[in-house]
């Protein structure tokens, strides 16, 4: 069995791309599976990690190049998005090049095969996703992150802002405001393992940062910081005391 | 595509509240047995058959989930195989399908249009294209990705709904902004479609500022003589003038725009369906440059007075000395108004046939005559006009009346003496425009015009629907091109206006309203501004106006807490479509 990979493609650049391949007989490999979209504006960071976790190797959206795209603006948040899909699967410990986007004019029709070809071959270089329970768990908890009113606020508004300037007008350093989200993205990232790892059963938290393999302290903040937020909750008496996520 | 009025019976307009119509429920619906789907596997082309096991393909399909009838057949999209389409409907039932074969790009019409005269919905439909993106392009693992991207269809299809046109009534009025030529042409259009138009002008009178020349780009008159046209427009009975007034507030959306108009006599509220901008643009202010005093040195407009003789000089001039690009394609404007250089060469052959004896010189950086106008350089050159083309960075320089340039086609410096100095100073964009464009929300360029959003897909087509953008408002144009453009706008602006209804295609975003927390980033996102923020009973809440909405679900992606959905390419629809994608 090949490995697979998802491309989304949007009507207008992508799959009017690979039609314009068919028909000139440009061969690619087959190991892409498109789905197509109205624009690529419109592929969620969540699918992106949908795919990886379902058991994809790889995603990548190919869409209309900048400035020439039917819905304006669609291709510009999508290659932000992934951006920030690729800085989380950093985060998790996998190659954040399992994600990439492409946009091509819909008239390319070999740029389309090659952008297949070359990603086909940097993920049989990259070797599969650690598919092991842990790693899973990495790639799901990363879901939820990019799943979280939080997260989705701070890229879309972090683009607003960098592009368009804040309140005041003023722009802000794209590296600088890079750095910010990336530390609120690392942090939530964390609470959301220490969500999860309370989610099934109450536990410790020494035990659950035996699990996670993070230091004690660093674990007991957020535990105490998720608590301030109404989040987890301490279940029974028990000594050391244990801890648990409130259902919502 | 986005526009197609699918099915749209012109005579009954179902629902004309600007939301989806409510979803039709279908007999055997509640059962479950619409979500049995057809798959139609069509083997034409000999890589389809050469590559691909049909009848593998097809075991393979009927194993799938919800898949209730499996047929091959050479040719689905040919009469035959819509007819056998026919049957299948008939006989077994089946409101869903599934075409593998073809492009969505190009087959889904004809299949969408086969399934509405069965009489089913027509986004119940999936097409996925085994042929150009698989067969064609994969000599080996063709069968492998077929049977990937036909899992996956159908596991989008059993999570689609069905979806229906929408309608939004449009007011059977119209609102002309600026009274430039283009203003006037488009007034007088849709006054003649029958339509009840009211004419905005910000100065005291109609007719905008005047060409700076009397020649013809095509060699047809346009407008006509503007001042005949106004007097035409004041006794037209359909046609309200406002003069010295501006629009001050525009909301609601294409085909309902709620308009306030400050008039002399107090604001005005109107109710119209469609807004045409024809604010044009003015000549940039000469501010003084090479001494500009509107008598020895004259811009362009002001020389055209001269040669109609409405304003005189004491004298004759004897010598007349034009400067292209003054203020003009530099740090300022860095852009070409384009049609200073026909106003030159126009007005110089003019001069030279009004006063014979008269030298007439232009100094031109590049001489940028289009269409059919190529030919008046040779008739100027024929009249005797001398031309001297000069570099940016040693611009002409004047001492008194002697003018003093490098030409640089010479390769020296020339002299000239001169007692009429002529400036060609390039057009702006209209305060108009960028007033008027601030209360319509409509994005304008780095210099002020209002661009065509993507020129190459949509020509003549503006990010917001029911706004038409004609004349210099758009890019400075020659008053032929304008009177064609307001000609243009106006015809389409009137179309919608006369049927008295606008439609687009239901694959549109829509708001679950008791999940969003209004926080406004759905609209930042929009490229269409077809989203707003609105104060309602349960606090603030985005709403989607499905006339404007492209249906691109940019939105959608970006909304922080899932609140927004796009019909067809839904969260719904797009899940099963990855997992199945990944089914060994």
């Amino acid at each position: 069995m090949s490995k697979k990979f998802i491309g989304f493609v949007c009507e207008w650049g992508g799959y009017t791309a690979a039609d314009l391949a068919g028909f000139r007989r440009v061969a690619y490999p087959a190991d892409l599976r498109t789905i197509r979209v109205e624009c690529t504006g419109r592929v969620d960071p969540v699918w992106m990690l949908d795919a990886l976790i379902e058991g994809a190797e790889g995603a990548m959206i190919i869409g209309c190049p900048m400035g020439d795209s039917r819905h304006e603006v669609g291709n510009f948040r999508a290659q932000e998005r992934t951006r920030w899909v690729a800085k989380g699967l950093a985060l998790v410990g996998e190659r954040p090049d399992r994600v990439r986007t492409a946009f091509l004019p819909s008239e390319d029709a070999e740029g389309y095969a090659r952008t297949v070809e070359e990603f086909s071959r940097l993920l049989d270089t990259l070797g599969p996703l650690d598919r092991s329970e842990k790693g899973v768990e990495r790639l799901r908890a990363l879901r939820e992150v990019f799943a979280s009113q939080k997260i989705r606020w701070l890229v879309g508004q972090g683009q607003n802002i960098a592009e368009q300037g804040d309140a005041f007008r003023e722009k802000v350093p794209r590296l600088e405001l890079d750095r910010r989200i990336e530390d609120v993205l690392r942090d939530e990232y964390r609470r959301v393992r220490v969500l999860r790892g309370l989610r099934k059963e109450p536990m410790s938290v020494v035990a659950l940062a035996t699990r996670l393999e993070l230091p004690a302290q660093v674990v007991m903040r957020d535990v105490s910081d998720l608590i301030g937020i109404g989040r987890l909750a301490t279940e029974g008496h028990a000594d050391p005391p244990l801890f648990r996520e409130v259902a919502r | 595509m986005n526009d197609s009025s699918i099915g749209v019976p012109p005579c009954c307009v179902p629902n004309l509240t600007g939301q989806t119509a409510p979803e039709p429920v279908r007999p055997g619906e509640e059962a479950g047995l619409s979500a049995r789907i057809g798959v139609l596997l069509c083997a034409c082309g000999p890589e389809m058959r050469e590559r691909l096991d049909f009848e593998a393909l097809a075991s393979f399909t009927s194993s799938l989930e919800a898949v209730g009838h499996v047929e091959t057949h050479p040719a689905w999209c040919l009469r035959p195989g819509l007819t056998r389409l026919r049957e299948i409907v008939a006989d077994k039932g089946i409101e869903r399908f599934v075409v593998a074969g073809c492009s969505y790009r190009t087959h889904r019409q004809i299949f969408a249009t086969a399934l509405e005269r069965c009489g089913l919905n027509p986004y119940l439909f999936e097409i996925v294209n085994i042929k150009e993106q698989c067969a064609a392009v994969h000599p080996e693992g063709a069968m492998e990705r077929a049977r990937g991207q036909v899992a996956m269809a159908v596991a989008r299809a059993a999570a689609l709904e069905p979806l229906e046109q929408i309608f939004v009534q449009s007011e059977p009025r119209a609102l002309v902004v600026g009274a430039s030529l283009s203003g006037l042409v488009a007034a007088e259009t849709l006054a003649g479609a029958g339509i009840e138009t009211i004419l905005l002008e910000q100065a005291g009178s109609l007719g905008g500022s005047r060409p700076g020349s009397r020649g013809k780009w095509l060699g047809i008159d346009p407008g006509g003589d503007v001042e005949q046209r106004a007097a035409a427009l004041r006794s037209n009975s359909l046609i309200t003038i406002h003069l010295s007034s501006n629009l001050v507030r525009v909301v609601g959306g294409p085909g309902q725009f709620m308009v306030t108009v400050r008039t002399p006599d107090g604001d005005k509220d109107l109710r119209v369906g469609a807004i045409v901008l024809a604010t044009g643009s003015p000549p940039a202010p000469p501010r003084g440059v090479y001494g500009h005093d509107g008598k020895r040195v004259r811009t362009q407009e002001e020389f055209m007075n001269l040669l109609d003789g409405e304003a005189r000089m004491a004298e004759t001039p004897l010598s007349i000395v034009m400067i292209q690009c003054v203020g003009s394609r530099d740090a300022n404007l860095p852009y070409c108004s384009r049609v200073c250089c026909h106003d030159a060469v126009w007005n110089a052959i003019d001069a030279r046939q009004k006063w014979p004896d008269t030298q007439v010189a232009i100094l031109f950086r590049d001489l940028e005559m289009s269409c059919l106008t190529e030919r008046d350089v040779k008739r100027a050159l024929e009249a005797g006009v001398t031309f001297h083309r000069y570099d940016p960075a040693s611009p002409p320089e004047i001492q008194g009346l002697r003018l003093s340039v490098v030409d640089t086609l010479l390769g020296r410096r020339v002299e000239i003496l001169f007692d009429l100095l002529v400036l060609s100073v390039g057009r702006i964009p209209s305060e108009g425009t960028a007033a008027a464009a601030k209360v319509l929300k409509i994005d304008t360029d780095a210099y002020g015009f209002v661009p065509e959003p993507v020129v190459r897909l949509r020509p003549q087509e503006y990010a917001g629907r029911g706004i038409y953008v004609t004349g210099s408002a758009h890019w400075p144009v020659s008053p032929e091109e304008a009177a064609y453009q307001a000609f243009e706008m106006a015809s389409r602006a009137a179309m919608a206006l006369q049927r008295g209804w606008l439609s687009t295609r239901p694959i549109v975003a829509t708001v679950d309203e008791s999940r969003c927390i209004g926080c406004g980033l759905c609209v930042s996102m929009c490229g269409f501004g077809a989203i707003c923020v609105e104060e309602t009973q349960k606090g603030r809440k985005a709403t989607v106006r499905s006339i404007i909405c492209k249906g691109c679900g940019t939105c959608t992606a970006g909304c922080p807490v899932f609140a927004i959905n796009s019909a067809f390419y839904g969260d719904a629809q797009i899940a099963p479509a990855i997992r199945a994608a990944v089914t060994p």
